[in-house]
């Protein structure tokens, strides 16, 4: 899978990178309009990571050429700029998703993920992972052919935890990844203590190996070996 | 009082005080004038029956009105006298005042009582015309000078008043420094002068400051992002308990900067007007999804909601910034209501009233609705919502209310 990070700020583009090289996608970057105008034009991505504000240019610009030349790139906008207003000019405009900076990387991860689910897998929206099938499209998990009956919640935190496999996951990303910018309501973070106990209950009652950990106060993870 | 009538009624004032002044005087005047008059007329006639007497007898003397009468007297008095007098008119049926000259001639040694009676009437006559005439000129002064405020209070007041009307719709925050109507007035003219470079200066200085809070809050999204990220890094390398535990606080703090971020955003958007679609929004839908959005944190506060009298209400206004709007109570109310208690939502009579059960006392209404105004020990309540919420509520012109009672917080808002 090959992913395009088009940001100016070298820092930010780093760690993105480090990150989704870890989850074995093939990863370049662009800090310019230009350059990066020069790489969409030269190969396909499965999705592009595209800051709007560029020292050279705008990233709309490069949006507008993508769907001009009608690629089937997967485009996520990053950017600084949060209001709805600009997440539905973006999302106007072509992209399939919109991260307001600052973002969790296993956000990212599972907005990527999703993304090129959507455009590459026309049909066929099925994530597997051992014994586990998930069907994103009907929302549907199975373990070993059994389907599990997952609230939205849990289904949400099953996808987020195998986009995000082998990673530690701070409380306050799935938090927030579970409830959007209301995650601040909360004073503590009990409830997704209770969203991953009965995720687990399910699981393990439909006979699936015991794959989320509790990592001592930090967090969670999916650890799959 | 209007400044120009205070200026006609002292005018009329001074008017009428020397009116009420002048006009006896000059009646007086007229009347002395014309008694003068007569009273020469009357010596001049004495004058002529004099030299008439002089040269033929007394029986040769005839008075064509029986104005005259000439009677032989015994003594001399010491002067001629004048009086006026009413006599009867037997004619006109009426009192005519006269005025009349007794006087004794000496002609020949022989001694004339002389008595000559002169009407007044066309004498009088002309001191009532004049009279009626002054009063006339004051009536129409007056009518004049009340004319004159009233055109003076359209025309060359209009601008003024215009300025006036202009400056008390004038806010800094919607961008329009208004243009003032052209007078020719020298004062109105320099006041509206100054009002504009006072207006533009006010205007650049906001927009300058406004700029600031924006681009402050763009710039420092990316820093944030970075921060985030290699946070996200380092929670995936080999961390010990103590070490994760600070990464969860930095995690904190960085939302809480974006959190900052985005409602200093907001507000300089609200005010700076860039909200401008707008639709109709059924409310009931909007309190539903609420109800929806907040019941996950409301079980875990065991919080009781009552949503009670929900009519349709719908409003029209941009659907992004009325969703804020109640949110923000919503979760204001959520965030201060204590474990256990009660929300009660109301939606009636076109008002919307988010009510919580009190913690503590009253808040203070004056400042509650101020930035960075923190009534609350609660470290995550930035003191942004309720100023967001009273932005919103001021762009639309709805009444956002906060009353304390019966151990309740309590938030209304009055769509008009």
């Amino acid at each position: 899978m090959k992913v395009l990070i088009i940001e100016d700020e070298a820092s930010l583009s780093k760690s993105i990178a480090t990150y989704l090289r870890q989850e074995s996608y093939s990863v370049e970057t662009a800090s310019t309009y230009a350059d990066a105008l020069q790489k969409v034009d030269q190969f396909d991505y499965d999705c592009i990571l595209l800051d709007i504000m560029l020292p050279d240019g705008s990233g709309l610009k490069i949006l507008r050429t993508l769907k001009q030349d009608k690629r089937i790139d997967g485009i996520i906008i990053i950017s600084a700029k949060d209001s709805i207003d600009d997440k539905i000019a973006g999302l106007q405009s072509g992209a399939d998703d919109y991260l307001a900076k600052p973002f969790y990387l296993p956000e990212l991860s599972a907005r990527i993920a999703a993304v090129i689910r959507r455009r590459r897998f026309d049909g066929n929206n099925e994530l597997a992972l051992n014994e586990i099938r998930v069907d994103t499209a009907s929302r549907m998990v199975r373990v070993n052919d059994t389907a599990i009956d997952l609230t939205k919640k849990e289904f949400d935190l099953l996808i987020y935890f195998i986009v995000n496999k082998n990673r530690v996951l701070s409380k306050t990303a799935i938090a927030e990844h579970l409830s959007g910018a209301d995650a601040d309501l909360y004073d503590n973070f009990d409830f997704i203590y209770a969203h991953i106990k009965n995720l687990k209950k399910k699981m393990a009652a439909a006979g699936a190996a015991d794959y989320l950990k509790s990592v001592y106060g930090m967090g969670y993870k999916f650890e799959v070996t | 009082m209007k400044l120009i009538r205070y200026i006609v009624i002292r005018y009329s004032l001074y008017t009428i005080l020397l009116a009420l002044l002048l006009v006896p005087l000059f009646y007086l005047l007229v009347q002395h004038i014309m008694i003068d008059n007569l009273d020469e007329a009357l010596i001049f006639e004495k004058n002529w029956i004099n030299k008439k007497l002089q040269t033929g007898s007394l029986k040769d003397f005839t008075s064509y009105n029986n104005s005259t009468t000439i009677t032989p007297a015994t003594a001399q008095p010491a002067r001629d006298s004048f009086y006026s007098k009413n006599i009867f008119i037997p004619d006109d049926q009426e009192w005519v005042k006269h005025r009349i000259l007794e006087a004794v001639l000496h002609i020949n040694g022989q001694y004339y009582h002389v008595q000559i009676e002169k009407s007044m009437l066309e004498g009088e006559d002309l001191v009532k015309s004049t009279l009626l005439l002054q009063l006339g000129f004051i009536f129409f002064l007056l009518i004049g000078v009340f004319m004159i405020n009233r055109k003076l209070s359209k025309n060359i007041f209009h601008p003024f008043k215009d300025t006036l009307n202009k400056l008390s719709l004038y806010r800094v925050d919607n961008h329009r420094v208004p243009e003032f109507t052209d007078t020719r007035i020298i004062e109105f003219q320099q006041l509206n002068r100054s009002l504009e470079l006072l207006l533009h200066r006010n205007a650049t200085l906001y927009k300058a400051q406004k700029e600031f809070t924006e681009n402050a809050s763009h710039e420092l999204q990316t820093p944030l992002a970075v921060i985030q990220s290699k946070l996200d890094l380092l929670l995936q390398t080999p961390v010990s308990r103590e070490q994760a535990g600070l990464i969860e606080e930095l995690t904190n703090g960085i939302r809480k900067l974006q959190k900052l971020n985005r409602s200093l955003l907001l507000l300089t958007k609200i005010e700076n007007n860039q909200f401008p679609e707008t639709e109709q929004i059924l409310l009931a839908r909007i309190i539903e999804y609420n109800k929806e959005q907040f019941s996950g944190r409301m079980k875990e506060k065991k919080l009781r909601l009552i949503v009670q009298d929900i009519t349709t209400v719908a409003v029209k206004a941009n659907s992004s910034l009325i969703e804020i709007l109640v949110s923000n109570l919503f979760s204001n109310a959520l965030r201060h209501t204590p474990h256990g208690g009660t929300i009660t939502v109301s939606l009636f009579n076109n008002e919307l009233s988010i009510s919580n059960t009190a913690a503590g006392a009253a808040l203070d209404p004056a400042c509650i609705f101020h930035r960075f105004n923190k009534q609350s020990a609660d470290s995550k309540s930035m003191g942004l919502g309720l100023q967001i919420c009273k932005k919103i509520a001021e762009l639309y012109d709805y009444q956002l209310n906060y009353t304390f009672k019966d151990g309740q917080h309590c938030f209304t808002v009055l769509f008009s």
